[in-house]
């Protein structure tokens, strides 16, 4: 699913290398957890696996695509269509209604609208699926702005967001790290569910190695990293 | 839904989101977009008002002073004659060959703040106003009796006047005339068809009238121990000795410039002749200057209202970076951001317009009959015009023009930002 090689990258010429990454791989379906502390390149890594932002050499490979080959306006629609993201925080836009959120994807991709449409007729009942499956009651949420919710509920619609569409690509930046204890475990349980049902390859950044055994495979930065060695 | 919708419903959204500065925005550009509305409708109309207030009419003769100032006293009943001229010099230009008709104008008196004008039953006949529309009764028939009156449509609305209603005329102007012709009232015997010129305002009376009321009158008060009453002076020959001025109607037009130049030349006093068109244009000249300063005004305001507009979207554009990160996550382009800014920035210029419209037709509806009553100027209240259509759509233009550098700012940023801020 995932395939760097050789991949550089530094802010501008005189600068260090933020990223001097060899190799690193994640298979479809797999589930990575990526472990390294702040300041290690995390973000940079994802804005290069995103296509927002491009490497000074090396190859970056998403679902067997090089983005090297793509336009700046085929790698967005690349985004769109192929890549789910949940962030730390501020995951949602805050005046639209969690249902507006979840169904924004499907607004700038045809592929995930397409796919939403087929699993559940249509894009709302899609939205509607998602929201159940994270515990959230689409009807009793529709009429508020997502600012009106707990940033563990607004995590969760943050993940329904990232599934809409079954991209093939989940990929989730510390969204843990704002949550408490209890919120924490049932919110990955909900996100592992819906990750395992649409058999997305899930690239989860975290400093919070208590997470890491139930994953696959857990990966530090700096192993794969040489700039940080 | 297509991809601009989506951004177009994002743009929408987080306009109401930001309602109340967005409100007054739009608010602020409204009543810009009312005043440079206003400002062009109030001069196009003045002008069409005045241009329209006479037609027909070949020549104006009074005594010599300036042309705007003889047009405006003797048609738009605006400021005062320097003198008078002779009946005798009206008579002799009255009896030439070339001349087909003339109207005799007397004026100096006032009822109740409308001005009376002494003339002669040729007004009502000769009299031709917008394209060459002749006065018409609404009710009764011209004066007849040396004491009759027929009141334009304004007065007899506003001071409530039918047919037979007596008035007393005051000597003077102003709507305080402490000397009042109480001895000898006028009765109504016709009220005017509405025309939306100056003589809406206007009391008419004949100039033997005139004459009969300061018969007992001299340098502008009652002769001590002389009081005639008006059967005495109905007697009397009342022909005038003064007029103001008088309009004059040729039998053929070619002979306009002879004419004119002949009264000009009149040896037994010195006469003033103009052609009403040739000095309406001389008027819009002395008013050229002043329209362009209000005009200019008027388009600094709107500039004033679309920087606003500007302030309020650089503003929010910091506060905006985790809005516009979250959207290049999901696939939006840093154009789609730009857009969204250029979007809004219409949105808000376009309500600005509109409600602009608004209330430029709210205060017209509710100025209208004011303006009407106070400054003698009829405001149509019609369909906005093509050039009041273009300087609408400017102020669209503008306002996007105006977005430009948000939209470039936000482009940049959500280029530099990506998908993550830490702000």
């Amino acid at each position: 699913m995932i395939e760097l090689s050789d991949v550089r990258f530094r802010w501008h010429r005189d600068a260090p290398l933020v990223l001097d990454i060899p190799a690193f791989e994640v298979r479809a379906g797999e589930r990575v957890f990526l472990e390294g502390p702040s300041g290690s390149g995390k973000t940079t890594l994802l804005n290069i696996l995103g296509g927002v932002t491009v490497p000074e050499t090396g190859h970056v490979t998403v679902n067997d695509v090089r983005l090297g080959d793509l336009s700046g306006a085929g790698r967005d629609r690349f985004r769109a269509d192929h890549i789910g993201f949940v962030f730390q925080m501020f995951n949602l836009i805050p005046y639209l209604s969690p249902m507006d959120n979840v169904i924004l994807p499907c607004r700038f991709s045809q592929r995930r609208k397409a796919a939403a449409q087929q699993r559940s007729e249509s894009v709302k009942n899609e939205a509607r699926r998602l929201l159940r499956h994270m515990n959230l009651d689409a009807h009793k949420v529709a009429a508020r702005p997502a600012s009106a919710f707990s940033t563990g509920q607004q995590q969760r619609i943050a993940v329904a967001r990232a599934l809409i569409g079954a991209p093939p690509l989940v990929i989730a930046d510390e969204p843990t790290s704002a949550l408490d204890h209890a919120v924490r475990a049932t919110f990955m349980d909900l996100m592992f569910e819906e990750v395992t049902t649409t058999d997305a390859a899930l690239l989860f950044v975290s400093h919070d190695s208590r997470l890491a055994t139930r994953f696959d495979r857990q990966v530090t930065l700096a192993d794969i990293n040489g700039a940080t060695a | 839904m297509t991809t601009l919708a989506a951004i177009i419903n994002i743009s929408l959204c987080s306009l109401i989101n930001r309602r109340l500065t967005v409100f007054l925005t739009v608010f602020a550009i409204a009543l810009s977009v009312m005043l440079l509305l206003g400002v062009e409708k109030v001069r196009q109309d003045a002008k069409l008002s005045f241009a329209n207030t006479i037609s027909g009419t070949d020549l104006i003769v009074g005594a010599r002073s300036g042309s705007i100032q003889l047009l405006l006293y003797s048609v738009f009943r605006i400021g005062n004659a320097t003198n008078n001229i002779s009946w005798r010099s009206y008579q002799a230009v009255a009896a030439r060959k070339d001349v087909k008709w003339t109207i005799p104008i007397s004026l100096g008196d006032s009822h109740r703040g409308f001005r009376v004008m002494g003339t002669s039953e040729t007004y009502f006949k000769h009299y031709s106003y917008g394209q060459s529309r002749q006065l018409k009764f609404r009710n009764g028939k011209p004066f007849e009796d040396v004491f009759e009156t027929v009141l334009g449509a304004e007065v007899a609305r506003n001071l409530g006047y039918s047919i037979g209603d007596k008035i007393v005329i005051a000597h003077g102007l102003g709507t305080a005339g402490f000397a009042k012709h109480d001895d000898k009232p006028f009765t109504v015997s016709g009220i005017l068809e509405h025309t939306g010129t100056p003589v809406d305002r206007t009391v008419h009376v004949s100039v033997e009238g005139i004459t009969a009321i300061h018969v007992d009158w001299k340098d502008g008060s009652r002769v001590p121990g002389m009081s005639m009453d008006a059967e005495a002076v109905r007697k009397m020959d009342l022909t005038p000795r003064s007029i103001t001025a008088f309009m004059v109607g040729l039998n053929s037009r070619l002979s306009a410039f002879r004419v004119l130049r002949e009264i000009n030349n009149f040896r037994r006093e010195p006469l003033l002749a103009i052609l009403p068109g040739v000095a309406l244009q001389e008027l819009w000249g002395l008013m050229g200057t002043a329209e362009a300063a209000l005009g200019a005004v008027a388009i600094l305001v709107v500039a004033g209202g679309l920087l606003g507009m500007l302030t309020m979207m650089l503003a929010s554009l910091n506060e905006r970076r985790r809005e516009m990160a979250i959207l290049r996550a999901i696939g939006a382009r840093p154009l789609h951001i730009g857009a969204m800014f250029l979007i809004e920035a219409l949105f808000i210029a376009a309500l600005g317009c509109l409600l602009g419209l608004v209330l430029l037709y709210s205060a017209m509806v509710i100025l209208q009959p004011v303006v009407e009553t106070q400054l003698g100027l009829f405001i149509p209240i019609d369909m906005p015009q093509l050039r009041e259509w273009l300087i609408l759509g400017l102020v669209l233009v503008s306002g996007a023009l105006a977005s430009i550098i948000p939209a470039l700012l936000a482009y940049r940023r959500s280029l530099a930002d990506g998908m993550t801020v830490r702000i």
